[in-house]
């Protein structure tokens, strides 16, 4: 009698207070609104949940590196990547080498503070460097020795071995101050000398951002920048609603109107490209199957790279948010353009005749015996790698290559790619990817990812690293992907088909002018603040 | 006392035995699981721009060579010892993370507990009392199709409707965005508690209703009922003193 006397009222009472309250604050727009273009010095950003560093902003555990590179914002770097990603100065005023590449000699600038006061020296710069490399977590320093400091300014880089992109990962190292860092803490407190300081950070949800008044560069126009962390529904929704002046979005809403907002597509070298295997299906020492008799005809590879419609794939897939894709590092300073191809079903077609893939009956080619069939694979849980794998098949049965498609987890995709063509995603801003996919490896003599190898190909990447100049060093790559008699491109060995970059798409609140974008690396996250300094209202 | 000893004793045994069987299970599922520690955390586009050598030393952090039965032994001997360590991938003790996580979740957890429990009772018992009558089915009708409903699904559909197309709540996080820790009120903190409470509840209230609607049909069909209708107990002292003895029921 008494519980349920009490239960029902109480039940109702819940309910009215929840009605009350959503009625009342309903009204009031509170401070969740004044992101919009009213407060012109702030900026809401809405980012995927895997951007936020779990371990922190700690550069020691690859805050600003990883997978996508981006500039550590409340951090300085000695060099940063221009927009076309050729190197400038940051912190550096000027860099050497020595001629055996095994030196490194950076000069910095002495104007620089940390947010707390101290002054920013070449022994924070050492301190850095050294840290980082112990620590060691998704930044490669295996070819760094440890780091010293002559004076104030002056910082001497001992290397194990020559290395002539080294700028590339002065660029993404950010300085922490000797005095005021402990492994354990800095993640969640960093105190650095970049254009912003970390005000706020509510894990899982958010990250503000202030503009540091005691920046030693240009100031910055955005006083507040507020990051949160949301699914790519949540995001589109908190567009919708208004609540963010920026969000992440992808193909899947881009047909989709907001009102107040525009679609953004900004270039990426996020790109997606087949594996081909080069070398005949053969069982390796350790007992693996490797190789595909199809695609070890070297026809057979430049046949396929001609006979498929980029564009057409853009439009399909990516609707038109894309661009075509003819090396894994298109449009950077060690691209070679001799990679271009033109679509050119007919010619592919014959280069296959003249080879000997005659069509047969069922229309699928055929030569001594082997059939042209393929079985893609493609990584499960990643619709556009699918569609795109889909495409792909469609484009190589107009060929005469008949195709089956398989979807495939992580775990086995490696060891399944070294006989079957897969679909990759990759785009780096360093020419490290080009060296991995292409150079052989030391155990099996064949490259990593896919069974191929090329002597010439190799020795000029090596060189390439040991380079003491940036730009010879651009040379030696783009000589390393056809240096006019071989090569990895369509006149060369071609064992990687390489078929669209893809846009990164945000929704962007009318009047939110954001500043030109260098080149988006593979991902969303934080590639899109890289300047939101510079960014403004109008 | 000595009999309320035992028992509490036993009762802790078991649920220590219980723990210990559990993590074994989990340990066990995640080191049967296909995945690779540098691919899932590291990533691929990483470790392709990587030296083989670096990829040593990821392995060597990771553990990936480590055997399965000295890993659990270590962690097992830790954690019997009150240190949970250091998480590999936060870079933080484990009780910090778990605390932090657990800390934003246990006022939610509670306020869904409590609301989808009494709306769950009430019409479960409204449910049972008019058995086979309208608001019987109305109600099993909605249980049911919430129970099919994924809450992922619900969420997104509430936050359409609330936070896109009414504007009245805010469609994510738990404190207003931008706004600093300190400017943030209690009300800013309920009113963004709202929709996540009310989606749980949601999808929490309709195996609750359920159950009490069965056990309500059961307790209304036994011996001592009929007897009171029998001796002429009008309906509503029935339900009412039925409730007395539910209340017994109920877990």
């Amino acid at each position: 009698m008494r519980s349920n006397v009490k239960r029902k009222p109480a039940a109702l009472l819940a309910c009215l207070l929840v009605l009350s309250l959503m009625a009342g604050c309903g009204g009031s727009s509170s401070e969740s609104r004044s992101n919009t273009s009213e407060n012109r010095s702030s900026v809401v950003i809405a980012m995927d949940p895997n951007s936020e560093p779990e371990a922190g902003f700690d550069p020691a555990f690859g805050w600003g590196a990883g997978e996508h590179v981006h500039e550590p914002l409340i951090q300085s770097t000695l060099t940063v990547t221009n927009t076309n990603l050729t190197i400038d100065y940051d912190l550096a005023t000027d860099y050497s080498v020595s001629e055996d590449g095994l030196l490194w000699t950076v000069h910095i600038r002495d104007d620089v503070k940390f947010t707390d006061g101290e002054p920013l020296t070449a022994r924070d710069v050492a301190f850095t460097y050294n840290t980082v490399k112990e620590a060691s977590s998704v930044n490669d320093f295996t070819m760094l020795d440890h780091a010293e400091a002559l004076d104030d300014t002056t910082v001497v880089f001992h290397m194990t071995r020559p290395f002539s992109i080294w700028p590339y990962t002065m660029a993404v190292v950010g300085i922490v101050p000797e005095h005021a860092y402990g492994s354990a803490s800095y993640g969640s407190n960093p105190i650095g000398s970049g254009r912003y300081i970390l005000k706020q950070w509510d894990k899982g949800q958010q990250v503000i951002l202030d503009a540091n008044p005691d920046y030693y560069g240009e100031q910055p126009n955005m006083q507040r920048v507020t990051i949160v962390f949301m699914e790519e529904d949540a995001a589109f929704l908190a567009a919708q609603a208004g609540e963010v002046d920026l969000a992440y979005t992808s193909a899947t809403y881009s047909d989709q109107t907001v009102e107040g907002y525009s679609l953004a597509a900004y270039e990426s070298v996020d790109n997606r490209g087949f594996n081909l295997p080069a070398v005949p299906e053969q069982t390796t020492e350790s007992g693996e199957t490797i190789g595909n008799d199809f695609t070890t005809d070297v026809q057979v590879r430049r046949a396929i790279n001609i006979g498929v419609d980029r564009q057409e794939m853009i439009d399909h897939v990516l609707n038109g948010y894309g661009s075509p894709a003819y090396s894994v590092c298109d449009q950077m300073p060690w691209y070679n353009s001799a990679s271009e191809v033109t679509y050119d079903p007919e010619k592919a077609k014959s280069l296959l005749d003249e080879a000997g893939w005659k069509t047969g009956e069922d229309g699928i080619r055929e030569k001594d015996g082997v059939k042209a069939e393929l079985n893609l694979l493609y990584a499960t849980g990643d619709s556009v790698r699918q569609a795109l794998a889909a495409d792909f098949a469609e484009q190589l049965k107009e060929l005469g290559i008949s195709c089956t498609l398989e979807g495939v987890g992580w775990d086995t995709a490696y060891d399944r790619a070294q006989s079957d063509p897969l679909i990759w995603g990759w785009g780096a801003h360093t020419p490290m990817e080009l060296y991995n996919i292409y150079h052989t490896i030391g155990d099996t003599g064949l490259a990593q990812y896919s069974p191929y190898s090329n002597s010439t190909v190799d020795v000029y990447m090596d060189q390439a690293l040991a380079s003491s100049d940036l730009e010879v060093s651009y040379d030696l790559w783009q000589k390393a992907q056809w240096d006019g008699t071989t090569g990895v491109t369509q006149d060369g060995d071609i064992p990687w088909v390489w078929l669209v970059n893809i846009d990164h798409l945000y929704w962007v609140a009318d009047g939110l002018q954001v500043a030109e974008q260098k080149i988006h690396p593979h991902g969303h996250g934080w590639s899109i603040v890289n300047n939101v300094d510079q960014w403004s209202w109008s | 006392m000595k009999h309320r000893l035992k028992f509490a004793g036993k009762k802790l045994i078991r649920m220590l035995l219980l723990l210990l069987g559990v993590s074994l299970l989990t340990f066990l599922l995640m080191w049967s699981s296909p995945l690779d520690p540098l691919q899932t955390n590291v990533g691929q586009t990483a470790l392709g721009s990587m030296t083989q050598e670096q990829i040593a030393e990821l392995e060597a952090y990771w553990g990936v060579d480590m055997l399965p039965a000295q890993r659990y032994l270590g962690w097992l001997s830790g954690v019997l010892h009150g240190d949970f360590g250091t998480s590999l991938l936060y870079r933080q003790p484990v009780l910090t993370v778990i605390g932090e996580r657990l800390a934003n979740s246990v006022g939610l957890m509670a306020a869904t507990w409590i609301f989808s429990g009494v709306l769950g009772l009430v019409l479960g018992m409204l449910a049972g009392a008019y058995r086979n009558r309208w608001p019987d089915r109305v109600i099993r009708g909605y249980c049911l199709l919430i129970s099919s409903t994924p809450a992922f699904w619900l969420a997104i559909l509430l936050l359409m409707i609330f936070a896109v197309e009414l504007g009245w709540l805010p469609v994510g996080l738990a404190v207003p965005m931008g706004l600093q820790a300190d400017s943030v009120t209690f009300i800013d903190r309920l009113r963004h508690g709202i929709l996540p409470v009310l989606t749980l509840s949601m999808t929490g209230v309709a195996n609750i209703a359920l159950h009490t609607r069965e056990k309500l049909i059961e307790v209304l069909s036994s011996d001592y009922i009929l007897f009171a209708k029998a001796r002429g107990e009008s309906q509503t002292s029935i339900f009412c003193g039925t409730d007395c003895v539910m209340s017994r029921f109920l877990p």
